[in-house]
């Protein structure tokens, strides 16, 4: 079975930022900016492979409207582009 | 009267109905902006708060905030714009220093502040008549009185909050519209959190001629790419910022694809802009202006321009300008006299646009304002910046670092000490020295402690005292810091193991 939005993102992120799988502090709720998971570089990045990974464009506006701080609210925001798709 | 709020008064009354702000909830015109500001002075004025007792004003960047600034302006109360993102400990010690009057605040706000001696006061719930009473208060507030005051690092750990005058604002907000060509169809991007002098660039020089100011959501400075494209969109015609942002812009790659035909003027400031990322904007959008400012917080925002007019090999050096008028720079040496051509001083500022000195520390204000030493005769106030520059034969100022342990990081300025003193509070810390890494753009921490620590789980207790951008990108666990001759950290050492 096909992966969903939210099992990708997390993979993509532990990877991306070598969370430890064991590590406390991680979580879909924790916002990865505050706990220091990802900084500012990083979040361009996920936003690129989203956007690549799943064919849809996360515009300035979204960036505006919605928050992107944790998993839950990033993989949310690709839901809804995908549903719009 | 010769204060700001005149030029919200001029801009209402020239241009009603143009549009004034712009945030992520709504756009206001000078009218109307006037309206709401003299509203909420009505109530400030209620209070009965001794002249130039400071308005301390905690809201997210937007237009209520701006409206409050204005209102405080009017009581001729300072304003005092608090990092609304600002962790508990950081708080406390500015409100400390500041003892302010009041607090502006939100809901949101509310909950997040320390208890608080003086009235929190939520703007949904300041509204009065903004009639003659305000007239009066506005009437008898002078160029020299204190416009705002804006907290900045201290190597002690306290902040300094640094007074700035109507006077200052006034001139700086005149020079800069008139070198920027600023008119009522311009429209700037505010990328400044308010409680950094930047923002008073695009506040009060919008003010001076009708121009609009969009303020950009903080969000979008961690996406450049997206940034680029809300400028676009917002039909921006004149950025300031500071050279990070112009960085990561330019190397996001998006310069190539965002067209930016409205975009007449990029202006930076607040650390040293690579000409390597510089190339890439002027490459992009030939012909336009692109200036490189410099100035502390005390001389308000700048005091020194270039405007780039030729081009520059990428690893080589951008000079800081020349002084505006109305503002004199000296370079003095060590001695105190004028450093010649070609050799390194001391930056000393002298002129309309100087603070007033720091807020509640006159130990500090002493030792930074000083009588100009090249002017017995007559007695004027010198700001020593603690910048060291060179001025080559043309006369052309070249910024060469700094007198002390004072860092730029992103555009933001900290003192290392604060940063160690904060350190310090964190459990299980013995000792611990501060370095800058330059070459990799990050405050690299030495700890002695017992056990080896992680950078993320530190930052978050360091979190609790410091701003995000003063929290190190490194650590170093010593069981001993190394010690010197004169049983002082060997901060020498320690250098070669960054």
């Amino acid at each position: 079975m096909e992966k969903n939005v939210k099992d990708t993102l997390r993979d993509y992120i532990i990877q991306y930022a070598s969370i430890e799988p064991d590590d406390p502090d991680f979580s879909d709720d924790v916002d990865l900016f505050d706990y220091g998971f990802v900084d500012s570089l990083g979040a361009t990045e996920i936003v690129l492979f989203l956007e690549e990974t799943f064919g849809i464009e996360i515009t300035q506006a979204d960036i505006t409207l919605y928050p992107m701080n944790t998993i839950d609210e990033i993989a949310g925001v690709v839901e809804q582009k995908l549903q719009e798709k | 009267m010769y204060n700001v709020v005149e030029l919200l008064e001029r801009a209402a009354s020239r241009f009603p109905d143009r549009p004034a702000l712009e945030d992520d909830k709504e756009v206001i015109g000078y009218a109307l902006l006037r309206e709401r500001s003299r509203s909420v002075a009505a109530a400030l004025l209620k209070l009965g708060l001794d002249r130039r007792c400071p308005v301390a004003v905690f809201l997210p960047k937007s237009v209520s905030a701006v409206v409050v600034f204005y209102a405080a302006m009017y009581c001729g109360l300072p304003y005092v714009p608090l990092d609304y993102d600002a962790p508990d400990g950081r708080l406390r010690a500015t409100l400390q220093n500041l003892q302010p009057g009041c607090i502006v605040t939100d809901q949101k706000g509310a909950a997040a502040l320390p208890e608080a001696a003086c009235p929190i006061l939520l703007i949904d719930s300041l509204a009065g008549d903004g009639g003659e009473a305000v007239d009066r208060a506005a009437e008898a507030v002078t160029d020299q009185d204190p416009a705002y005051i804006m907290y900045t690092s201290g190597s002690t750990g306290t902040p300094k909050g640094v007074i700035i005058p109507h006077r200052g604002v006034l001139d700086y907000a005149a020079w800069i519209a008139e070198t920027f060509s600023l008119n009522e169809r311009s429209v700037t991007g505010l990328q400044s959190g308010f409680h950094f002098d930047n923002s008073v660039f695009d506040l009060y020089a919008a003010a001076a001629c009708g121009a609009k100011v969009v303020i950009i959501p903080e969000i979008l400075f961690r996406y450049p790419g997206k940034l680029l494209a809300y400028l676009a969109e917002k039909a921006v015609t004149c950025i300031f910022w500071v050279p990070t942002v112009m960085i990561s812009t330019a190397n996001c790659g998006a310069l190539d694809e965002v067209r930016l035909p409205k975009l007449e003027t990029v202006v930076f400031a607040g650390e040293v802009m690579p000409n390597k990322q510089l190339n890439v904007w002027r490459r992009a959008l030939p012909g336009r202006v692109f200036a490189n400012l410099y100035g502390p917080t005390e001389v308000t925002v700048d005091c020194t321009c270039y405007i780039v007019d030729r081009e520059f090999a990428d690893g080589d050096p951008l000079p800081i300008g020349y002084a505006r008028p109305n503002m004199r720079v000296l370079v003095l040496r060590e001695d105190g006299g004028e450093a010649a051509p070609g050799e390194t001083g001391e930056l000393c500022v002298l002129g309309s646009q100087l603070a007033l000195g720091y807020w509640n520390n006159p130990e500090e204000t002493v030792r930074a304002f000083v009588d100009n030493p090249h002017n017995a005769a007559f007695p004027e106030p010198m700001y020593r910046t603690g910048d060291l520059v060179s001025r080559d034969a043309d006369g052309l100022l070249w910024f060469q670092g700094r007198k002390d342990s004072q860092i730029k990081l992103r555009g933001n300025r900290i003192e290392l000490g604060d940063v160690e003193n904060a350190a310090r509070s964190v459990p299980g810390v013995k000792n611990v020295a501060a370095l800058f890494d330059v070459e990799n753009e990050r405050i690299v921490l030495f700890l002695e402690t017992a056990q080896e620590v992680q950078l993320r789980r530190f930052n978050l207790e360091l979190g609790k005292y410091l701003p995000k951008y003063m929290l190190p990108g490194r650590l170093v666990c010593m069981e001993a810091l190394p010690l010197n001759a004169n049983r002082k950290i060997d901060r020498v050492l320690l250098r070669t193991m960054l």
